[in-house]
């Protein structure tokens, strides 16, 4: 054992001893490799910073369509939905007329103009502009006419708290309505969702003018407020009033039975659509209310207090004027199916090898957070034609009897992947999207030309062509692609999406091919998205 | 390759090339003669020792002083030959597995011990590089390397067992082949 172990060591002395210089090109092929790791690096930073800068972008370009569309498109996001910021009107419209207690109509009517335009957070404003700026209990009819009149787009758009407040003749408002446009404006879009299901229907425009037959939703809700006003407690006008009542219909029976008993608003869960929010909210805002019954706002400065945070509040409260309110974002989730075509420039700049046009198809899944982000994850086939070049034929040699050759030539045509895109997806508005996400691939299987043939002298003999499937050595198995790309919707279901991925790693192996050109898997792919 | 100073390694994460230029030719004796041990051409030993040298250089920032230089780049370049290994594995080696006990000592052990210590080092190499790949391989992790058994073992995917039978079959088999060199040996030695 002992001279075993001898033996042993005199070897390893023996070849650790022996010593090497570097050949004339030893550096140079060192400095090259080194060179195309900080080339893979810096690519690598560079993608990096594209994705980042897309992300960004992405992000500055929601933002900005928010802000672009005024408050509207933020009291949707809010509420989750179109339908709810019309629900939430019905709401507003509800607390002014609480606010009315004075008897003041046309403030009611008022209310129901800012309120058609979807924006709680209007109603709020107009309540506060309502309060500070006329403390008499009367109405102006003609204040409320042309507010009535407005079309709802108009205030939605354009009117602010202020110019409400000037618009509407506001001393009927009272020092209530703050208190009730804010409890109001806080609870709407929350409450409203599940309950208002007519509200996306209401035509903005129509509810301006609080007609009957202009829309369920907010024609009903203006009336709401009149009714309560002239349920309440102080009087207005009865024939108004029993009109109002008439229009605002069944849903409008317990505010009324409310108004009268307690002269404050608290509604019931048996009200319909914006009743029943407003009945949450104006439990929250009852004192605020109560205290400022009397009809002077002046006298309560918590209900000024009120007014002015309300009037802050509906600054930033939106209106919703965008398409996208008028399209129901899609539901939570969904199952869709998608197909298309990719297409490969080739793997390198310098040949054509893996140049070609490539089908895509699969389907996947996609999940909605927020309003406008989604998560998108498929399933989907792909595959690179064309990728035969002269590094990847494999030749197998056979001689016999000296004077034969057997060749066996195979060359790659087309690599099969199966890939599993997870994206990002952004919605900038109702048509437009970005993506952006990750692609891994995983090679299924390589489909390959095998050529066999007997050499004789210069005679070529049994030349046999087929195609082959599996000869896959020196491909790698896994491969991952970054993506971003633009999705266009064509209609309720179909969206166009171009899709720009780059892979990144080699497709093939640089030691098996004795190259060492980076090749990537990168495409543009064009795909029909379907959703179920 | 011991003296390698901190100012160099600094100079090397830094991107320096003419201080990466030094660090290579420092470490290219010490990395050549592990990477030639375990390929049959000076090229493909080349190739092998550039990457690991570009390892090397990429994780220069992880390198801690308590750990000797050499040991690490040790470390990095054999990793760097299993791995490639690892790549290559599908080329199968045939090989005949016999059935072998200790190979009897037909041979002098002393004499044959006294005959390596005086034989050319480029002949033993070559003696070492006609054995089969795997069994090379292990011989190399196991004598020269220091690696264990079960540490070959999981590094090449084979059993302990495997790995053992590889190291006796080596070991036999250059003690067969340096006994047939041992007559010209002795004469040299006497």
């Amino acid at each position: 054992m002992k001279e075993q172990e001898q033996f042993d060591e005199l070897i390893r002395s023996k070849l650790e001893s022996r010593r090497f210089t570097p050949g004339e090109n030893s550096w140079e092929d060192a400095q090259r490799l080194i060179d195309a790791q900080q080339g893979r690096r810096s690519r690598r930073r560079l993608l990096f910073a594209a994705a980042l800068a897309l992300l960004i972008t992405g992000s500055a370009a929601v933002w900005l369509a928010s802000g672009k569309n005024g408050p509207g498109e933020t009291a949707q996001q809010h509420s989750g939905a179109g339908q709810n910021a019309n629900a939430g009107a019905g709401n507003e419209n509800a607390s002014p007329g609480d606010a009315n207690v004075s008897g003041n109509e046309n403030n009611s009517a008022n209310e129901n103009a800012n309120a058609s335009s979807g924006n709680e957070s209007a109603a709020g404003k107009t309540g506060a502009g309502s309060a500070n700026a006329n403390p008499n209990a009367g109405g102006d009819v003609k204040t409320a006419g042309v507010n009535g009149s407005n079309k709802a787009g108009t205030n939605a758009g354009t009117n602010n708290a202020g110019s409400n407040a000037q618009q509407n003749d506001p001393g009927a408002a009272a020092g209530k309505q703050p208190g009730n446009n804010r409890s109001t404006s806080g609870k709407n879009t929350q409450a409203n969702a599940a309950q208002n299901k007519n509200a996306g229907t209401a035509p903005r425009g129509s509810n301006g003018k609080n007609k009957q037959s202009s829309s369920g939703t907010s024609g009903t809700a203006g009336q709401r407020g009149n009714d309560w006003a002239t349920g309440g407690s102080s009087g207005g006008d009865p024939k108004r009033a029993e009109d109002r009542a008439g229009i605002a219909a069944g849903t409008h029976d317990v505010w009324e039975e409310n108004a009268g008993a307690s002269g404050t608003m608290k509604n019931t869960p048996n009200d319909k659509g914006a009743g029943s929010s407003g009945a949450s909210s104006d439990s929250v805002s009852q004192p605020v209310a109560a205290a400022a019954a009397s009809g002077d706002p002046s006298q309560d400065p918590k209900a000024a207090l009120a007014a002015t945070s309300d009037s802050t509040s509906a600054s930033t409260a939106p209106l919703s004027t965008t398409p996208s309110a008028q399209n129901p974002l899609p539901s939570k989730g969904y199952w869709f199916a998608r197909g298309g075509v990719a297409y490969m420039p080739g793997f390198t700049s310098d040949n054509g090898s893996g140049r070609s046009l490539n089908p895509v198809i699969g389907g996947g899944y996609s999940y909605g957070f927020g309003s406008r982000c989604r998560v998108e994850a498929s399933l989907q086939y792909t595959s690179i034609g064309n990728a035969s070049d002269s590094s990847r034929i494999y030749t197998a040699y056979t001689y016999s009897f000296g004077s034969d050759l057997a060749r066996t030539e195979i060359g790659l045509k087309r690599l099969h992947y199966v890939a599993l895109p997870l994206h990002f997806r952004v919605s900038v508005n109702a048509k437009n999207a970005f993506l952006a996400g990750i692609t891994p691939h995983y090679l299924v299987s390589t489909e390959s030309k095998e050529r066999t043939y007997t050499q004789r002298g210069t005679t070529i003999l049994d030349d046999k062509t087929k195609t082959v499937f599996g000869y896959a050595q020196g491909i790698r198995s896994f491969d991952a692609l970054l993506s971003a790309g633009y999705a266009r919707s064509l209609g309720e279901r179909w969206d166009l999406v171009l899709l720009f991925n780059y892979g990144l790693g080699d497709v093939k192996f640089d030691d098996r091919f004795a190259l060492l050109k980076k090749e990537r898997h990168k495409n543009l792919q064009l795909q029909l998205h379907y959703s179920f | 390759m011991n003296e390698i100073e901190d100012s160099l390694l600094g100079r090397c994460r830094e991107n320096d090339r003419k201080a990466q230029y030094e660090l290579y030719r420092l470490c290219y004796s010490f990395m050549m003669s592990i990477c030639i041990r375990y390929v049959r051409n000076r090229e493909d030993a080349e190739a092998l020792l550039n990457q690991a040298f570009l390892k090397v250089l990429t994780r220069l920032g992880k390198y801690r002083r308590e750990v000797p230089f050499p040991l690490w780049v040790r470390r990095i370049t054999i990793n760097t030959v299993i791995d490639e290994y690892r790549r290559n594995k599908k080329e199968k080696e045939h090989m005949d597995y016999v059935d072998f006990t200790e190979s009897p000592d037909e041979y002098n052990a002393v004499s044959l011990n006294t005959c390596v210590a005086k034989m050319d080092v480029e002949r033993l190499h070559a003696l070492i590089e006609k054995l089969p790949a795997t069994s090379r391989r292990v011989f190399n992790l196991y004598i020269v390397d220091g690696y264990a058994h079960k540490e070959i073992a999981d590094m090449l995917g084979m059993s302990e067992g495997t790995s053992k039978w590889h190291l006796n079959f080596a070991r036999n088999k250059l003690k067969e082949w340096i006994a047939i060199d041992l007559p010209a040996l002795k004469h040299v030695a006497s």
